[in-house]
């Protein structure tokens, strides 16, 4: 399915499809998952199901009406909660998947398993910095910063992107880091990130090497689109 | 109370126009009265027959130039709610630039004009508004109706200028960041402004999707100008 353009043109049109896992033990039950490894429950399966669903309708549908549809290649973590998820994406579109362990979340460290309340409890002091400051560069529970994760994250999906120029790329991965990576391209203080919450199996779109035409100077990046989770109505 | 009545559930969908006759020929637009093309009647018309089976909606605004207004009369019809226009969300005043195309204006005004376009928000572009200005106009405009429905969900039809600096306000974004947002020709964005009034937490407003275009699957969608 990868036909590949050559030259700037192709980087150009390359556009990312950034989609957060499906609900994991750890949404359900509301503690912090970090590079802890639950699987979906039950309900994740279903919103799965549902993503999947809804990506072979459009992409292959887009393909079919365009003849010139490009090529379509999908990556994800290699969390389980992730890796579960893109397997039915993978299977819907008859695609291959490609494990990749720079997409993996934020490393939460010591508050990995714990709920906000046992967070509190255990570790006050900390909570109580995060919770007044919401410090970019805090490592929470001694884990990763959302600053060090950015720097971890961006460099990964431009790798990745540039790969694949003029392809449509499908990175299925984590709330968090995702968001480190949209702020990135458009320009938001780390700080300000959770104002931009992503449901589970939530596609926003980027295309990262493209340019608005009333700005060329600053750095390349459009966001198509954020947190589009029309597949899960009435779920 | 239910969640749906809380203050701080207040919703804004902010919705830009159908494709206008001037989005099809590439022109600035402003404060120029183009009406929809054919292409963006029939975005207008997958729009409001998306939203009538998506959600209920309590009210209805929209800025009172033509490509707007008309949009909202297709959702008007669809959703049986009465339509009231506000002139606080007209696009940006581009001045003299209205009614030209890009190309034009790079000839013509080439003092104002950098080449390559660097975007400085200062910037009274034709002679028109800075979109700082914009932004103090529309800010107050769109807080106000919120306010008004505090607890409801409202339809917003406008611009791409209006939403873009709307979305800066809430997310915390510089203005000269605002062009790596892409707002579609009837693209959805949806908002909660007021969590930071009413919500405990004390937390700002949250941005919920932006351009969201699901209705267009299969229809064009047209590349932005203004």
């Amino acid at each position: 399915m990868q036909r590949s353009q050559t030259g700037t043109d192709a980087l150009a049109t390359t556009e990312l499809w950034l989609i957060r896992h499906a609900e994991s033990i750890g949404n359900r039950d509301g503690w912090y998952q970090g590079q802890d490894d639950p699987p979906l429950t039950p309900r994740g399966h279903q919103e799965a199901r549902r993503l999947a669903a809804r990506l072979r309708g459009q992409l292959l549908s887009c393909e079919e009406a365009l003849q010139k549809a490009p090529g379509v290649v999908l990556y994800c973590s290699d969390l389980v909660r992730a890796m579960e998820t893109a397997q039915y994406v993978a299977h819907a579109l008859d695609l291959p998947f490609y494990e990749d362990e720079r997409l993996r979340e934020l490393d939460l460290g010591r508050w990995e398993g714990l709920t906000s309340a046992e967070i509190a409890e255990r570790y006050p002091e900390e909570w109580r910095v995060y919770c007044e400051t919401f410090d970019p560069t805090f490592p929470r529970g001694g884990g990763e910063s959302y600053a060090e994760a950015q720097q971890r994250i961006v460099p990964a999906i431009e790798e990745i992107a540039r790969r694949h120029a003029g392809d449509t790329v499908l990175l299925l991965f984590h709330g968090g880091v995702m968001r480190t990576y949209l702020a990135h391209v458009l320009g938001l203080p780390l700080e300000h990130t959770w104002r931009l919450p992503l449901r589970n199996t939530a596609i926003s779109r980027v295309r990262p090497f493209a340019s608005s035409r009333y700005n060329e100077i600053s750095p390349p990046g459009l966001v198509l689109a954020v947190n589009d989770a029309a597949h899960l109505e009435q779920l | 109370m239910s969640q749906e009545t809380e203050p701080q559930n207040t919703e804004l969908w902010l919705i830009r126009h159908g494709e206008s006759e001037s989005n099809r020929n590439g022109e600035f637009q402003g404060w120029g009265a183009t009406p929809l093309s054919p292409l963006g009647r029939a975005q207008a018309a997958r729009l409001a027959d998306y939203l009538r089976s998506r959600h209920a909606f309590d009210a209805l605004y929209s800025s009172d130039l033509v490509r707007a207004a008309e949009t909202a009369e297709y959702l008007q019809q669809a959703l049986g709610l009465p339509l009231r226009t506000d002139e606080r969300l007209r696009e940006l005043d581009f001045g003299e630039w209205s009614g030209r195309t890009f190309e034009e204006i790079r000839e013509r005004y080439e003092a104002e004009w950098t080449n390559p376009p660097r975007f400085d928000p200062s910037e009274r572009r034709g002679g028109g508004e800075s979109f700082y200005e914009l932004q103090a106009r529309v800010v107050p405009a769109l807080n106000e109706i919120a306010l008004r429905h505090a607890g409801e969900n409202v339809l917003i039809v406008c611009h791409g200028g209006p939403i873009r600096v709307y979305l800066a306000h809430l997310l915390g974004a510089p203005l000269s960041e605002m062009w790596h947002m892409t707002i579609a020709n009837t693209g959805i964005s949806r908002v909660r402004p007021l969590e930071h009034i009413f919500s405990s937490s004390g937390r700002p407003g949250k941005v919920l999707t932006l351009n969201d275009v699901g209705h267009l699957v299969d229809l064009e969608v047209a590349e932005e100008t203004d």
